[in-house]
């Protein structure tokens, strides 16, 4: 999959859960999604920045990005947010995540 | 499918066909599996359920469950049941003749279930020579009742030579079910060996029905043709095969395969009551011969980023070889390729 533009109202205090119907696990690439329903597969590249407990929805990615990686500098995690935000916009669009505020 | 997913190779499959039972109230001429009695150390409950562990413990998402007939097993409701408490995602291909009214029960309102019914032919003069005397009204019957409770379900046909004309009118059988239609490809394993040359379709036939799975893009065939497909179908499904690269077959005694076609001891790769499914998948040696496997003679072909040489239970079976091109793809039904 490549990164795609994010989209505007997206904000990392937001926090992202599997769509119904989708799992999702850990590869050595990133994260593997599976749709029940077809098209089954997707691949995302993601490295180690995403782990399949995020998408239990607890954490928003500023929190997830601060808990696992606290040593990664300002600048750094803005970046990663970032990237991330794009692969969310891309997974949203295929409807394998939803979107959750924490407020909720 | 990029080839870069295939060659990092994925932690475990994304789904597993399980024959969790060898036994079958029928006799079809084509099965793959050569089902009837049961085999003689077939799985117990509490194997089953050890089974299921594994899989889920390995996040493999969907578990495929063929035989012999899945519902003959009396403990098959609560081996699904085990399997959707642990997330997993089921899809039963039956003969559909053994839905009693506590089956179609169990089977109405699942959510992570879903249902194939075999039928071979539009009307029981085609269908019964395949899967028995009285077979298409039994199944009809049974479709009639799955329906009537609006339990989802689609229609799962072996393209053999004698149902061929009759696709358009399953596929018409199907609709009127708000079923779909699924095609599977007949192959050369079980006692399909057996009935291979006779049932096969001729390659005119493959030709043709290349084009009207092009016309029918709402027809699905579980990843079976992708040899056959045109450009028509691109990205409906897997451009090759995908036997211990995305897929395995666990048999009735647990014994473990690249794929349901390929159940011969060449590519045996050992048996989750004594070796993990994680050890056997990562290690077993046929299973490394798939995933490395290079059909040669393929990749100067036009087509080779359609099929990757297409599917070799057909290549070994008919030629012993898995370095010979899909004897089926496209091209050899268009042309002689020496």
């Amino acid at each position: 999959m490549e990164f795609v533009e994010s989209i505007k109202y997206q904000s990392s205090s937001h926090s992202y859960r599997l769509a119904h119907g989708i799992s999702v696990r850990r590869e050595k690439f990133g994260l593997l999604f599976y749709n029940s329903k077809g098209p089954k597969l997707t691949f995302v590249r993601s490295g180690l920045w995403i782990l399949p407990s995020f998408f239990s929805g607890e954490l928003d990615l500023k929190k997830w990005i601060q808990t696992r990686f606290p040593s990664l500098p300002e600048e750094e995690r803005g970046r990663v947010e970032e990237r991330l935000l794009q692969t969310f916009s891309k997974l949203l669009e295929k409807g394998l995540i939803v979107e959750t505020t924490m407020d909720s | 499918m990029k080839q870069q997913w295939i060659h990092e190779g994925l932690s475990a499959p994304v789904n597993v066909t399980w024959e969790v039972t060898n036994q079958c109230n029928l006799s079809c001429i084509h099965c793959l599996s050569g089902s009837g009695r049961a085999k003689e150390r077939e799985l117990t409950f509490d194997q089953c359920l050890g089974l299921i562990d594994q899989l889920a413990e390995h996040h493999i998402f969907q578990v495929n469950f063929g035989g012999g007939e899945p519902f003959v097993r009396e403990d098959f409701v609560s081996i699904l049941e085990a399997c959707h408490c642990k997330g997993l995602v089921t899809c039963i291909s039956t003969n559909g003749t053994f839905l009693d009214d506590d089956v179609l029960e169990f089977l109405k309102g699942q959510e992570m279930l879903f249902l194939q019914v075999s039928l071979d032919g539009g009307t029981s003069t085609t269908n019964d020579p395949i899967r028995g005397s009285g077979t298409f009204k039994r199944i009809i019957r049974n479709i009639d009742r799955l329906s009537g409770r609006g339990i989802p379900f689609s229609i799962n046909t072996v393209l053999t030579k004698l149902n061929f004309p009759e696709i358009s009118s399953l596929y018409s059988l199907a609709k009127n079910y708000g079923a779909k239609l699924r095609i599977s490809r007949f192959r050369p394993a079980g006692r399909g060996k057996d009935s291979w040359e006779f049932l096969r379709l001729e390659k005119r036939d493959l030709k043709a029905f290349s084009q009207w799975l092009s016309d029918h893009q709402d027809v699905v065939t579980g990843d079976s043709f992708f040899s056959l497909e045109n450009e028509e179908r691109k990205g409906l499904g897997l451009n090759l095969c995908g036997a211990a690269k995305f897929t395995c077959c666990i048999d009735p005694e647990g014994r473990v395969y690249p794929c349901a076609f390929l159940q011969d001891s060449f590519f045996y790769g050992g048996n989750f009551l004594k070796q993990s499914l994680s050890d056997i998948w990562s290690h077993a040696r046929g299973f490394k011969i798939l995933r490395d496997l290079k059909v040669r003679s393929c990749e100067c072909c036009f087509r080779f980023e359609s099929c990757h040489g297409g599917c070799p239970a057909v290549a070994y079976f008919t030629g012993n070889t898995l370095n010979i091109p899909d004897p089926e793809c496209l091209v050899h039904c268009i042309q002689p390729v020496s």
